[in-house]
Order: C-alpha cells, then sequence, then structure tokens
C-alpha cells in the first residue's frame, strides 16, 4: 500500500526548495541516474539481495523500492547501506551464493559516485530550526536573567528523537506551549525586577514509598556502620524543588520503636548533603497519650530553616543509631543505667477493648526498628523580598545609567536573541518601556514589558541560523558551542569573541572550548548528553519489583545516578580518555553504593573515587545504574543488555524486532527452563536468530549482574553460564574477556561515540554524507590519545558543526 | 521524586485568588452559559475521547448478545449503573495501524492512526499522521468556548530514545494532532491542567491593572507574530513550516485570551488547586477525571482527549498486586494468568472511567445532565496485544449526544468498518461534517 501522505510531503520539499532557487542542479542530475542504475545495479540486486530483501522479513531493509529517479533520491540512505555492506562483505550471507569481485566493481563504483553526489546535494539543506528545550529554556533564562526557578519544568514534555530531547526537526510548537511561553515571560520578567510574588505558604508531605525493611527484629547492635545514618535503611530522602526561597519549616514524624532506657534519639536533618539541625527525641519510659514505653510513632522533630531557591535533597537520618541503648544491649557508648518507674499495672480489660499489652519495660526490643516516615515541608515563611541582586546585575549591567531605557534593552535584547539587533529591532522594544510609562507605570514596570516581549519571540525561543550558504556567522556559532557544551545561551566572553570576529580561529575556539568545558555549566553536558546517550534518565523513572529487590530504595536509586555522573564528569574534568568509559579501574561510591557493591571500608554518604582493582566492577557498562534500566522490573534481560551494549558501545545497533515476534515463556521461565535456555529456544526459530546470535551473548555476559546491578553467583536454581561469542567469531568467558574484546574494538567504540554526540551537538540526525566527519573526527581522538577534549574539539572543529547544516526532509 | 502534598484548605485558597473567583456556577446561571456569546438556543454538545493501552483480552470484554439485552463483560462491569447510557460497538477497526510494508511499531500506529485514520510515517525525526477527530472538531466549534481542546494523559512522556520499532515518541504519546506534523502533548500534570483551565495570574492584583495587563499580554502576542513574519521570509521550508506552527499558536491563544476578556465572571473550580502528578496511580487518575468533568461543566472546553497511558506502556500497577510491565504483561501468550492480570488491569482502568461518568451524571446542565449532553468514546487501537491485531477493536460510547445517541446497545458490525467512520458520525451530530477523515468510507450507522 502507498503512503500518499509522504508523497505529498516530498513534493511539498520539491517545491519549496525549487521555489527557493535552492536546488537548481539536482532535478536534471537524478533524472540521469535512474537508467544506469536499472542497468547496472538493479540487475544484481534482483540476483543477490531481492531473495530475502523484499519485505519485512530481513530487517526493514527493503530494495525493492526504486523504480525511477525520486525513489532513488527518496532511498538514497538504503543504498548507500547496501554499499557499505557490499564493501565489507557482509552481505549477501555466507551460505548464499557470492557474487565475484567482477560482478561486485560496478556496482559498487556507481553507488558510490551516486552517494557522493547525493551528500553534495544535501549540503543544501540545513538544521531545523531548534526550539530550546525545556532544560535549555531553564538554564537561559537563567543565565540572562539570573532567574532560577525553571520555568520550563511546567511545559509540555518535550519528544525525543536518535535518542536526544534536542533534535529540531521534532521540537514542535502547540497553544498549550505558546500559552505557557506567556505566563512563564511574564513570571520570569517580574521575578527578574521585582522578586518573587508573594507566595501564601503551602505545604509538601513527603513520604517515600521505599522505606526498607520497617521493622527489623534485630536485637543486636553494630560497632562499625554509618553513624550518620545517611547510608543506613532508616534514613529518609527526598527531593524538592522550591520556587521561592525564604524560610521553610520541616517537620519529620517518627515510626517504630526504640528500647527503653535508651538516650534520646538523635535526630539529623540534611539539605544537599549537608547537617543543618540536630535535635533529639525522648524515648518515653512510661505510657503516656496512648503510647507505649519505648514506642516512638507520631514523634516529631521540627526546625525552621532558610531554603534557596531551587532544587533540593532533603534527608533526615537517625544518627549514631547504635550508642546510647540500655548497658544490657552492649552497644558503643551505652545509655547511663538510669532508674525506670515501676510498670504499672495492666488496666482492666472492658468490654470491646483490646487488653493492654503487658510489657515490662525492660523487654529486649529490636535496636534499629524505626525511622522518620514523614517529612512535612511548609513555607514560605520570611519570604526574600525584592529582586535578587544576581538578577538585577544582569538586568542593569554595572555601570549603566540605571533609567536609560535603550542602552538596557539594547544589551539585554542582544543577550536574549543571540546576535546584534537592528536599530528597528531595538527601537520597538524600547517604545514598548515608554508605553507603559505613559500608562502611568514605573520605568521598571516598562522594562519588565520589554523582557516579556524577548522572552517570547521566536529570535528568543529558537535558534534561528540564516539560511546561507558557507559557514554559520560567529553569533550563530557562538550559541551552537554554548548550547552543546553548557544547554544554554553564550556567556559574556564567548559574546565578546563573536563580536570581535576572532571565534572562529582554531586557536581560540580551541581556547573558548576548553574555558568552557572547565566552567560549572559543562554538568549540563554530563546530566543532558550522558544521561540520554547510556539512557541512565530512565533511572528516574525506573521501579524494579520490590518484592524481589527490596535494596532499591530512593537512597539507592540516587546514589546509582550520582555514581555514573561522577564518573562521567571526572573524565570530562580531568580529561581523561573516552577509553574509561569501557574499562576503568576507579569509580565514584557513598558507603551505600560500596555495600551494594560488596566492595568494603567506604564510610559515609559522601562520594569518593574508589578503586575497582580485584572486583568485578570497571567501565560505565557495569555500573548499577546501566546495569539496572538495561532489566526488567522483575529479571535481568540479555537482550537488553546486548542491545544497550551494541547501541552505546560498539555502535552496531540491532534492527528493531520484525512485527508480531512471539515473546518468551514468562511463566516456565525460573520455574522449568533458565533464562538461558528459553534465550536459546529462541534463537533457534531462523528469523530470530539473526539478530539474537549478536544480541544475547553479550547480554550473557552480564547476567552475573541482577537486575538492580548486584552480584550473584546464581539465578534462581539455575547456575549462570556467561561465556559466549560473537558474530566474527571471537569468543569470552564472561564480562571480563568481554571488557577485553571491546577495548582490542576501541576504534568502534569511538566512532560510535562521536556519532552520539555529533547528534547532540549539531540537533539532527546523521546522515550517510556525514559519516567522513564521523571518521575523521574519530581520527582525531584517536591522534589526541582519547582524551574527552579531543572529542569536544574534534567535532566543534568539524566542517558540519561550523556550516548551517545539511540535513534533509524525511529519513 | 514522590511527593503527596497535602492540600491547602478551600478558604486559603479562595484568599489567594482573591477576587476573581465567584460563586460555584449554579444551574440557576444557567442564562449566562455560553459565556458572554448569545445565550444559544441549544445546550452544547461535548465530546471526549478515552485511549487505553495496550490493547484489551476481548474475551473479558465483548458482550456475547447484540442489542438492548446485552450482558455486562467482567471487564464492562463497573460501567453496568450505565447501561442506559452505553453503547458498545464491535467490529471496528484501525486498518492503518497495521506494518503495510513497514517494520514494527503496532503500538505507535495504533494510537497515531486511532483519531486520525491516517498510516503514520515510519521515523524517528520526520513525524507525519494526520488531523485527529478531536481536532477536526476543535476547529470547527472549539471557537465558541475559551479553549478549543484539552489533550491530557495519565502517563509522562519524558522518556528516552524511539518508542516502539523506528517511530518517534510522539506517536505513542499524542493521540491528538493539530496537523499532520504537529502532535498536541498530552498535560499530565494535574496542577498543569488546573491552573490552565482556572487560572493562575493577576490574582494579587486590583481589576485595572489586571486589565492592562491583558492588553500588554496581547500587545506583545501581536509583537511577537510580527517578528515571526518577518523571519519567515528568509527560511527554509522546514524553518518555515515551525514558525507558521508557532504563528498559529500565537492567533489560537490570542483568541482563548480575547474570550477570557469578554468574560470576566470567574468559576469556582470546586476543588482545591492540585500540588503537583500524585505518586498515586489512583488519585492521578481521579483527578484528571474530576479537571475534565469540571471543564465540561463550566464549558470552558467542549472537546477532551485523554491518553490513560502512553502506547505500550510500561507502568506496573504494583497497587492492584500486578508488578509486571503492562507491555510486557500484554503479551500474554494466552497464559491464563497473564490473561488474568490484563484483564484485571482493563478492569481497574475502566473502574475509574465509570467514576467519571458518575460524576458527569450527576453534574446538572440545565434540563439535563452532562451525560446526557456528552458522546465518550472508551477504547483503544489494538485488540488481541499478544498479536496487536487492529480489527474487531474494543470501543465503547457513553453518553446520549444530547439526545441524538441511542444508547443501551450492542452493536457489533460483523465485517470490519474503520473506526473513523464512528468519529464521523459523533462529529456529525456536533453539527461538524467533513468530507472524511483518514481511510473512513462513510459515517457509522449508530
Amino acid at each position: 500500500v502507498s503512503r500518499p501522505a509522504a508523497f505529498v510531503l516530498s513534493g511539498f520539499v520539491l517545491a519549496a526548495l525549487a521555489a527557493e532557487g535552492v536546488g537548481q542542479e539536482p532535478v536534471s542530475k537524478r533524472e540521469r541516474d535512474w537508467p544506469a542504475f536499472q542497468e547496472i545495479v538493479l540487475p544484481f540486486l534482483a540476483k543477490h539481495c531481492f531473495e530475502c530483501h523484499t519485505d519485512k522479513k530481513s530487517g526493514d531493509v527493503r530494495l525493492d523500492q526504486f523504480q525511477d529517479d525520486p525513489s532513488l533520491a527518496r532511498g538514497w540512505a538504503t543504498l548507500d547501506r547496501v554499499q557499505i555492506m557490499l564493501r565489507k562483505q557482509a552481505m549477501p550471507p555466507q551460505k548464499r551464493p557470492q557474487p565475484g569481485t567482477d560482478a561486485l566493481k560496478p556496482v559498487l563504483t556507481w553507488l558510490e559516485k551516486f552517494s557522493e553526489r547525493m551528500e553534495r546535494e544535501a549540503r543544501l539543506d540545513r538544521v531545523t530550526m531548534r526550539r530550546l528545550n525545556r532544560t535549555e529554556y531553564n538554564n537561559t533564562v537563567r543565565d540572562l536573567l539570573g532567574v532560577d526557578f525553571r520555568p520550563g519544568d511546567d511545559f509540555p514534555a518535550d519528544v525525543p528523537a536518535h535518542g536526544f530531547d534536542n533534535i529540531g526537526s521534532v521540537l514542535s510548537v502547540s497553544p498549550v506551549l505558546v500559552e505557557k511561553y506567556l505566563t512563564a515571560a511574564e513570571k520570569v520578567a517580574r521575578t527578574a525586577l521585582f522578586g518573587s510574588a508573594a507566595t501564601m505558604p503551602e505545604r509538601f508531605s513527603h513520604q517515600p514509598f521505599c522505606v526498607a525493611d520497617a521493622f527489623s527484629k534485630n536485637t543486636t547492635v553494630k560497632f562499625d556502620y554509618d553513624e550518620t545514618g545517611m547510608s543506613l535503611p532508616s534514613a529518609l530522602h527526598v527531593t524538592q524543588f522550591f520556587s521561592v526561597a525564604g524560610e521553610y519549616h520541616l517537620r519529620a514524624v517518627m515510626r517504630g520503636w526504640r528500647p527503653v532506657g535508651s538516650n534520646p534519639v538523635e535526630l539529623a536533618f540534611w539539605i544537599d548533603g549537608k547537617k543543618v539541625h540536630a535535635c533529639g527525641i525522648a524515648v518515653p519510659t512510661v505510657r503516656i497519650e496512648g503510647r507505649g514505653p519505648g514506642e516512638l510513632n507520631g514523634l516529631w522533630a521540627e526546625c525552621r530553616l532558610p531554603v534557596t531557591a531551587g532544587e533540593h535533597w532533603l534527608s533526615v537520618t537517625v544518627e549514631r543509631m547504635y550508642e546510647g541503648l540500655p548497658a544490657a544491649y552492649k552497644g558503643p557508648k551505652p545509655a547511663p543505667d538510669r532508674p525506670l518507674p515501676e510498670p504499672k499495672p495492666a488496666p482492666e480489660r472492658t468490654e470491646g477493648s483490646k487488653p493492654a499489652p503487658n510489657t515490662t519495660e525492660r523487654t529486649i526490643r529490636a535496636t534499629d526498628s524505626f525511622f522518620p516516615m514523614y517529612l512535612d515541608v511548609v513555607g514560605p515563611y520570611q519570604q526574600v523580598k525584592g529582586p535578587d541582586p544576581a538578577s538585577v546585575r544582569k538586568v542593569f549591567t554595572d555601570g549603566r545609567e540605571r533609567a536609560d531605557a535603550r542602552s538596557i534593552v539594547a544589551d539585554l535584547a542582544r543577550r536574549a536573541y543571540r546576535r546584534p539587533l537592528s536599530d528597528r529591532e531595538i527601537e520597538r522594544l524600547v517604545k514598548l518601556v515608554a508605553a507603559v510609562q505613559k500608562d502611568g507605570d514605573s520605568f521598571e514596570e516598562g522594562l519588565c514589558l520589554a523582557i516579556q516581549q524577548m522572552l517570547i519571540s521566536p529570535h528568543f525561543l529558537f535558534r534561528v541560523e540564516k539560511n546561507s550558504p558557507g559557514l554559520l556567522s560567529p553569533h550563530e556559532l557562538a550559541t551552537r558551542l554554548s548550547y552543546f557544551l553548557w544547554s544554554s545561551m553564550p556567556d559574556d566572553e564567548l559574546f565578546r569573541k563573536a563580536e570581535e570576529g576572532t571565534l572562529r580561529q582554531p586557536a581560540v575556539l580551541e581556547a573558548q572550548a576548553r574555558r568552557m568545558l572547565k566552567d560549572d555549566k559543562a554538568f549540563a553536558l554530563v546530566e543532558n548528553f550522558g544521561g540520554q546517550w547510556l539512557k541512565t534518565r530512565a533511572l528516574e523513572s525506573h521501579i524494579p519489583d520490590r518484592s524481589k529487590f527490596g535494596e532499591f530504595t530512593d537512597y539507592t536509586r540516587m546514589s546509582m545516578k550520582r555514581e555514573t555522573e561522577l564518573f562521567f564528569e571526572h573524565i570530562l574534568r580531568d580529561d581523561r580518555s573516552i577509553v574509561d568509559f569501557l574499562d576503568a579501574d576507579y569509580t565514584f561510591l557513598n558507603q551505600r553504593l560500596a555495600e551494594f557493591y560488596k566492595i568494603p571500608g567506604i564510610k559515609g554518604h559522601e562520594f569518593r573515587k574508589v578503586d575497582l582493582k580485584g572486583t568485578p566492577y570497571g567501565g560505565v557498562w557495569t555500573q548499577a545504574s546501566v546495569l539496572t534500566v538495561s532489566s526488567y522490573a522483575n529479571r535481568t534481560s540479555p537482550v537488553l543488555r546486548g542491545k544497550w551494549i551494541l547501541e552505546t558501545l560498539l555502535n552496531a545497533p540491532p534492527p528493531p524486532p520484525p512485527p508480531n515476534v512471539p515473546t518468551l515463556d514468562e511463566q516456565a521461565l525460573g520455574k522449568e527452563l533458565s533464562l538461558k535456555q528459553i534465550l536459546d529456544q529462541h534463537r533457534s526459530t531462523a528469523t530470530c536468530a539473526a539478530c539474537h546470535a549478536r544480541l544475547d551473548p553479550l547480554g550473557f555476559a552480564l547476567e552475573h549482574f541482577d537486575a538492580i546491578g548486584q552480584w550473584r553467583e546464581q539465578d534462581g536454581k539455575f547456575s549462570i553460564e556467561t561465556s559466549g561469542s560473537l558474530p566474527d567469531g571471537r569468543t569470552f568467558k564472561g564480562h571480563d574477556d568481554l571488557r577485553a574484546l571491546m577495548k582490542a574494538d576501541v576504534k568502534s567504540f569511538t566512532e560510535g561515540l562521536v556519532e552520539k554526540m555529533l547528534i547532540y551537538a549539531l540537533g539532527r540526525g546523521l546522515e550517510p554524507s556525514d559519516r567522513k566527519s564521523v571518521r575523521t573526527i574519530a581520527d582525531q581522538v584517536a591522534c589526541g590519545g582519547y582524551r574527552f577534549s579531543s572529542l569536544v574539539l574534534g567535532i566543534v572543529q568539524s566542517e558540519a558543526f561550523q556550516r548551517p547544516g545539511k540535513t534533509r526532509e524525511g529519513d | 521524586m514522590f511527593i503527596t502534598r497535602k492540600h491547602l484548605s478551600r478558604r486559603t485558597f479562595l484568599r489567594a485568588a482573591g477576587a476573581s473567583i465567584g460563586l460555584p456556577l449554579l444551574d440557576a446561571m444557567v442564562p449566562a452559559r455560553g459565556w458572554g456569546q448569545d445565550a444559544a438556543p441549544v445546550a452544547p454538545t461535548r465530546l471526549c475521547y478515552v485511549y487505553v493501552p495496550n490493547g484489551m483480552v476481548m474475551a473479558d470484554w465483548t458482550p456475547a448478545a447484540q442489542g438492548k439485552d446485552f450482558q455486562f463483560t467482567p471487564i464492562l462491569r463497573p460501567l453496568e449503573k450505565f447501561r442506559e447510557h452505553t453503547l458498545v460497538l464491535s467490529h471496528l477497526m484501525c486498518h492503518n495501524a497495521n506494518a503495510l510494508g513497514d517494520g514494527p511499531g503496532d503500538h505507535a500506529r495504533a494510537a497515531a492512526s486511532f483519531l486520525t485514520g491516517t498510516h503514520a510515517r515510519e521515523s524517528g525525526s520526520d513525524i507525519f499522521a494526520g488531523v485527529s477527530a478531536d481536532q477536526v472538531a476543535a476547529q470547527a466549534i472549539g471557537s465558541q468556548t475559551r479553549f478549543p481542546s484539552l489533550e491530557l494523559g495519565l502517563e509522562d512522556t519524558r522518556v528516552v530514545g524511539l518508542c516502539d520499532g523506528k517511530y518517534s515518541c510522539a506517536y505513542t504519546s499524542s493521540l491528538s494532532w493539530r496537523a499532520a506534523t504537529t502532535p498536541l502533548p498530552p498535560l499530565t500534570n494535574p496542577r498543569h491542567v488546573f491552573e490552565r483551565l482556572f487560572g493562575n495570574v493577576d490574582t494579587h492584583v486590583d481589576r485595572a491593572t489586571a486589565l492592562r495587563r491583558a492588553r500588554y499580554r496581547q500587545s506583545i502576542l501581536d509583537g511577537a507574530a510580527q517578528e515571526a513574519r518577518g523571519l519567515s521570509s528568509n527560511l527554509g521550508p522546514a524553518d518555515r513550516r515551525r514558525i507558521d506552527e508557532y504563528l498559529e499558536s500565537i492567533r489560537e491563544v490570542e483568541h482563548g485570551l480575547e474570550r477570557m476578556e469578554g468574560n470576566r465572571a470567574a468559576t469556582d473550580p470546586g476543588i482545591e488547586r492540585p500540588s503537583g502528578t500524585p505518586a498515586d496511580y489512583a488519585e492521578h487518575s481521579r483527578l484528571m477525571y474530576r479537571l475534565q468533568a469540571l471543564a465540561l461543566q463550566a464549558d470552558l472546553t467542549r472537546v477532551i482527549t485523554m491518553m490513560v497511558g502512553r502506547e505500550s506502556s510500561i507502568r506496573a500497577y504494583d497497587q492492584i498486586g500486578i508488578p509486571d510491565s503492562h507491555h510486557q504483561l500484554s503479551h500474554h501468550r494466552n497464559d491464563p494468568a497473564a490473561l488474568a492480570k490484563l484483564t484485571k488491569i482493563q478492569t481497574y482502568h475502566l473502574g475509574f472511567f465509570a467514576e467519571f461518568i458518575a460524576q458527569l451524571q450527576g453534574m446538572k446542565d440545565g434540563d439535563a445532565t452532562l451525560l446526557d449532553r456528552s458522546m465518550i468514546v472508551y477504547g483503544a487501537g489494538i485488540s488481541d496485544s499478544n498479536r496487536h491485531i487492529h480489527e474487531n477493536l474494543p470501543i465503547l460510547v457513553l453518553g446520549k449526544g444530547n439526545g441524538k445517541l441511542k444508547t443501551g446497545r450492542h452493536i457489533d458490525y460483523q465485517c470490519d468498518i474503520p473506526v473513523t467512520n464512528l468519529h464521523l458520525a459523533l462529529l456529525d451530530r456536533l453539527g461538524v461534517r467533513p468530507e472524511g477523515l483518514g481511510d473512513s468510507t462513510g459515517v457509522l450507522d449508530i
């Protein structure tokens, strides 16, 4: 069945191109392709390829789609793939008759020439104008106006494409979004000029759903444990976004029991890992207010603290959990032996009431069976009034006459539009200020409106690049650079280099890129590129089956995410080799993760660099974050893990499965058959074998890591078999061998990483025509000792990055 | 994170909202309905679509008998109270959700074709489907209300990478398409929906200032449109399309603002401002249905779509004892245990829908109930999820369509008819008669 919609669109695009005079040459040239194709290539395809590649049985490559010149132009990418497969002799499959070199040569020559020419033509097209995505919007208003309440979080989600959420062609605009832009512009401008609007105190109640094993029966004590309590199961960890700075009231409510006669429970409040308040909760020794001796249920501790705007990590922990217990527990620093009141006689039982527990006061109770259960945050009180000094500095740049509308507006607009403005453009904005003043409002109110106008302008919301052949303008290049490395607008120095016109000089560009990588804002590359490249963003919404993985608390989740971020950041900041992603004898752990990985000797909640020698871990692919997101909720998936490795590390993404494949027999899994046996069955089907022979063995190499990344010796009652082989015949015994094999194939890894980062930097999918760029950059990376900076510099200095772009409508 | 925030007291909210909050919209105020329009002679009809992901256990869905005396099956049972308002339709199809020569991606195509009747283009970055039925309605009757349409969802659409085969996530997460290249992302955060419906600006300032600011807003929208028009002459085709989208969106927002201006009498939403997306699915679900009911009641919009989950959703329903991923489970291989779990999830979904229907029935709208005035489609673009079947889809219509729908029946069309024919039939009852919709072959006889 044909798809009229697609044809209508390509027709539209061609017409539009022709109308613009952009594509004068292609039409006549394309007309010449079909006869030659028909004579040279088509018979070859018919003989060697049509057996499989005429419907969807074999992946997605369909070779009977060519009937005329337009279809050749449309199927350019497919033909390019054919060329590669033929050249690598990866097709036809070994078992099929092979074409001789003589038959192959003319076909290859024709295909290569065709690809080359299509590539040239494609250069005429450009990257679709990119709208700021949510993250970029947030960062840009932060850097433009010093406003940091993340207004973009209220916008509809951005659709990702090619694995990233900054791809121009899918960042569309809807009325809801424009409505949000309008509201945000007003709120942002008012906050910058007048401070955040008066906010009524509100209450946020946090009840983490994964407080670990609530009531332990453990009556023993520990001497060697995390005394801060941060990494113990009893800790409460949440994140909260504070849109307004001010004082907030925090109250933690307890649950559980503590042995009677213990010292007061020491509760600590933490913000972003720093202790901000500590207090004691006395352990009741007698029944009071319906609460039995030793019972903490409903008791609370509270404090009032100044909190800055932005997202904060709040924790409530029990400090020195095993200290201050009655001497009978033989714990460290026991409580003084204090006399306890005589047990009251149990009250008489009345009809319908439960018998009062006849507890003797010295009953041995569990030592660690209590924890803060809720955290209520109420505020703001004492809201910080007036504009943030940072905002004032951004709006009224130092040394400027405060009431000079024109210079203030011109300077703001230059930064907001990321380019110099014409006088007419400035005039229009200045008129807004005057109009408001004429209505009797203040100068600041006028400025406020002008800023709102800037913030909903297409020049602010979109990264406009002039549709001109040749190189980007210095301002456009500065903008590309800053959104690539910072997910935000250029800073003053970068603007200065653009204005001086020196930015394109390789030495200046390199110095700027290096300077930017050192800036704190480069963490955006870790979060936004790293989080999507490694797919660890999915960790936020991943919920392992709690009945099987009780270890996985919110704190574990946060710690896993942090480990990978720190690891990536370390490679970026210390300019390490990108091979560290495959194999590194270090990582970053806190006590929680160290215990999780069974690495001894790491105390406390702070992350630190940890030596991994002698452990099975090493490289980003054995980090719990990656192992978790490439698993199902209830079990590991060698298929998903194999896919993750092929896509992320080996640059060989498998095709999607054909429609309506049978799925695994989940019911038999783990009962009658092991996962390996079931997948072996799966591979016995011919249609499945082709891909799964590549996918499964890679995943099986990681089977010793369970669905949340913890080491295991057995999978239920089945032993674990990790040896396998790659399609090219190389064999491995387990993940250590696989690591060595991947390191040997560092070229593929590098090219893959270059591709991914280029997609992210350009905001578009790659075309066959980009392959040369990718190879060139990968070579530069190799020459640069695989340093992270050589990767970034290679991209920044590539032609693809410095030219308006070369993307095509359609695939 | 998992924030379940206590709500502010209603009084606090009213105080914070200041003078713009008036009394509840009482039935006695009915002449004012039409929101500043001339009092319409006929009460408006509302059109809603509720979409559920990952297909349906058809054996537990389809009633055996046809006509008026059909039995409520296990999944449908929550709706039994509304027999008189229920229309079960069997053998409608989304033919264009099939591969038709393309690769895997049945979930993406199902959601994309359900309201558009088109065959989605297999692409991660160059999305193309068609205008959806709700948007056909919105474009025709949307100007009569503050919001032409609302698009809602219960699942955050922040996902990584391609969502189904080689299909963009736009296909799996949007039901509603404003144009063939413009999917409308659903709002999933109840607070955002509330603020959109009932406003969150200008509640602290005096009336004169509020009016002045409203005028300023119009003026900067004009300014932005002017800049966009100036820009578009220098752009390539893809960029120009983007700017057109932007311009159209600006026009629609301007229009909505004018409408709000013309009618300052505000409503009491009747609920407190939600603090965000509740961690609890049940609470989230109830809140979103509640907001829909309120929007319909206040006649803020007459067209709503909601996705109960994004197509191929992997949500686990722990709270009803199902820790499995919904999508994984939906490939059930006819295993009775898996089917039982799916039926449980599907019945659970329908339970919240039934509560919504009950609310609509409880809301007076002149001399009838809101349910009588509405046409609410509930269904999916996949029937058997194990093999991704797009024929004999599970489809319900609730409500009497202002007396224009004969409900209380089960109709089995025997041979599959495009579900777009149903859309045309409902649009017809709104007085909207496009020439066709996607693969429609005519107006369904119901």
